[in-house]
């Protein structure tokens, strides 16, 4: 398999303001979100950061999307350096958030037009594009509806057809089902893996164990920014379910670093 | 500025899709100052309608040749010399304005003066404000009198048909509108701009669709760029909105007295336009830089309300201030040099020198600001910011 994206040695350090500092209630003025985070991922596989809360997931896809840099580190996507080469690895790379929300005003037909002249795409292939994914997502009947008047599941299918309106090839999901009813989620699942069939390479965060399972080949477990874990879906379980397995691997984390659970 | 097109597009899109919008920011704010400002004239005729009560006057000894002129002016009650102290405990009481009590014989005593010079007596009540202007009335009325028995002289005798009042239409108008105009005009593209610009920018922030946004190849200059003369479009439109309802009601407000924009020649709308465009742009960018800052829209909103003040209270200052400044360093001041750019143009005291500089001030702050924006886009610490 051809290996597309290399993550290597990220280390990201947040400061905490004093009102962070409060909610987290410590006294350390900084928190360190990634911490030596490696892993690699390929094309035609989906890929799963599985973490719990606060553990680095967003603030590492962030930093493969170039939205930040990391302090230390560097993750490169087809080759390019996300921190030296911005602009090619934006082209690679298709990254939806998981906070995103749509302006109400805008129809899902002008925000893809909107999104492809951003990417600088032709008419021609934005015609096509849009033909194909609004057809998968069934976008076509409520192409011209505002987004505010769209259930919350259209919602979210148009964010993925905007987030993908390039064709990327690395497509970065930041708890892609979080908030979606089973059916809509289904359709989600179902096209992630559809692009792995594609040959793209499909990089998911998430917390929920049954999605990991569902659709990811390769899980890196990640707590307090480390991996602590990686391997095939059958090799990080071992045999066990993987939610026991998570466990397991979540208090002897706890226990190393001398904490109570 | 890679992509700025599109962002300018989308943003002017999203105003005028935007029907709440639309009618609060451009259609209500025009029509509300019209229908205020009108109101407001009608009021302020009928007050003055109001005041044109006929004073009343109680009066012992009246010579009949006085009679006709004190009738004109006041609601005349004779008595006789046996009612003088009920009529003292009236205007006491306010049951009546005035008592005024001629002596015996005044009218031949003035005609034919001997050497004891008549006193009329005139009892008012200066704690009730109407019995004070009708003692006035009643001075003046028999200084009058006084004054054409030995006449020497007159001042600008209407007879002569001369007219004296040099002041024209001109001189009230700009007066006018040098005091309000400034402050006006700084205050509605402020609040264009503020009911724009904070959705723009922080709402995308809220949203996440601003990291929808950074992950796309457009440059961040283009996004800044783009978001700024969009917003600067807007908040000119939503300004010239409350601008219109201003020159609508205008003739209403002033209750009918000379008052007309057609003074002010094409340059003078010219220039106008210019200081205008010039301080929307910097008002734009500031407020976009403010929001970049905040966190969600109704942060940006609170944090853009001290600058509001600031911008009121420097436009206050013109209506205190008889013209505009002369030198030329006020025009570098932001703000401040938009406020005294406009009272310039109105009181017909501009400098072509200082508008030009405080325009070109105006747009170099702009872009400066436009950087600083850029580099607010570029910084995950502010655009990510928790
Ligand atoms: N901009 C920031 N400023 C300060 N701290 C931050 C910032 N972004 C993230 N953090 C902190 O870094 C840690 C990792 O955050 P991150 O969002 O990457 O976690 P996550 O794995 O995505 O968690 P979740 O499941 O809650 O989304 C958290 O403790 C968070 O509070
Ligand atoms: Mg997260």
């Amino acid at each position: 398999m051809q290996e597309i994206l290399d993550v290597r040695g990220l280390k990201k350090t947040f400061s905490l303001s004093a009102k962070q500092r409060r909610i987290e209630r410590t006294d350390s003025r900084v928190k360190v979100a990634l911490d030596g985070l490696s892993f690699k991922a390929y094309a035609g596989e989906v890929y799963g950061l599985l973490g719990p809360n606060g553990a680095g997931k967003t603030t590492c896809l962030r930093i493969l999307s170039t939205l930040i840099k990391p302090d230390e580190g560097d993750a490169f996507v087809a080759g390019a350096s996300a921190v030296k080469e911005e602009a090619k690895v934006r082209e690679k790379i298709g990254f939806l958030t998981s906070e995103l929300k749509l302006e109400d005003f805008f129809t899902p037909n002008y925000l893809f037009d909107f999104f492809s002249e951003l990417h600088g795409m032709d008419e021609h292939a934005r015609a096509a594009r849009k033909a194909e994914l609004f057809g998968k997502f069934g976008i076509d009947r409520f192409a011209e509806v505002k987004v505010a008047d769209l259930s919350t599941g259209m919602k979210q299918k148009v964010s993925i057809a905007i987030a993908i309106v390039h064709d990327p090839d690395v497509i970065v999901f930041d708890e892609p089902t979080n908030g979606l009813d089973v059916i809509t989620a289904k359709t989600v699942t179902d096209f992630l893996l559809e692009q792995k069939s594609l040959g793209k390479c499909v990089i998911v965060s998430t917390h929920i164990f049954s999605l990991v399972e569902k659709i990811c080949d390769r899980v890196g477990v990640i707590i307090d920014g480390k991996l602590v874990s990686e391997g095939t879906l059958d090799e990080v379980r071992g045999g066990r379910s993987l939610e026991d397995k998570f466990f397991e691997i979540y208090s002897e984390s706890r226990r190393a670093k001398g904490e109570e659970i | 500025m890679k992509g700025w097109f599109p962002v300018f597009k989308k943003e002017l899109l999203r105003f005028f899709k935007d029907k709440r919008m639309i009618i609060g920011t451009l259609i209500l704010p025009g029509l509300l100052i019209y229908l205020v400002y009108s109101f407001m004239g009608d009021g302020m005729r009928g007050l003055i309608g109001g005041e044109e009560r006929t004073p009343t006057a109680y009066v012992q000894d009246l010579p009949e040749q006085l009679a006709e002129g004190f009738s004109a002016v006041f609601d005349v009650t004779e008595i006789g010399a046996d009612g003088a102290e009920s009529a003292k405990e009236a205007v006491k009481n306010a049951q009546t304005d005035i008592f005024v009590v001629f002596p015996e014989g005044f009218w031949s005593s003035i005609m034919n003066p001997t050497g004891d010079v008549p006193n009329v007596e005139i009892y008012f009540n200066a704690a009730e404000s109407n019995s004070s202007s009708a003692y006035s009335a009643a001075v003046a009325l028999l200084d009058a009198l006084e004054s054409s028995l030995s006449n020497r002289f007159d001042v600008n005798n209407p007879a002569s048909g001369g007219i004296y009042d040099l002041s024209d239409e001109r001189d009230v108008t700009s007066m006018i509108f040098s005091m309000l105009m400034p402050m006006l005009m700084m205050i509605f593209i402020f609040t264009g701009a503020m009911s724009v610009a904070p959705e723009s920018i922080a709402g995308e922030k809220e949203r996440g669709t601003f990291a929808t946004l950074l992950v796309t190849p457009v440059s961040r200059a283009g996004v800044a760029v783009g978001k700024i003369f969009a917003l600067s479009i807007i908040s000119v439109l939503c300004g010239l909105s409350s601008f219109i309802g201003i020159m609508l009601s205008l003739p209403k407000m002033m209750g009918g007295a000379d008052v007309s924009a057609n003074i002010y020649s094409v340059g003078d709308y010219f220039a106008l336009f210019g200081i205008v465009v010039s301080s929307v742009l910097l008002i734009v960018a500031m407020i976009s830089v403010i929001s970049a800052f905040a966190k969600s829209v109704k942060e940006a909103s609170a944090y853009v309300t001290p600058l509001m003040i600031v911008v009121v209270l420097l436009s206050v200052t013109c209506m205190f201030t008889d013209g505009a400044p002369a030198s030329v360093w006020p025009y570098l001041i932001p703000l401040y040099n938009s406020v005294q750019a406009i009272n310039a143009v109105f009181s017909f005291t501009a400098v072509a020198l200082n508008l030009a500089v405080g325009m070109i001030a105006n747009l170099v702050y702009t872009a400066l600001l436009v950087w600083l924006l850029t580099a607010m886009f570029r910084s995950e610490k502010i655009m990510f910011r928790r």
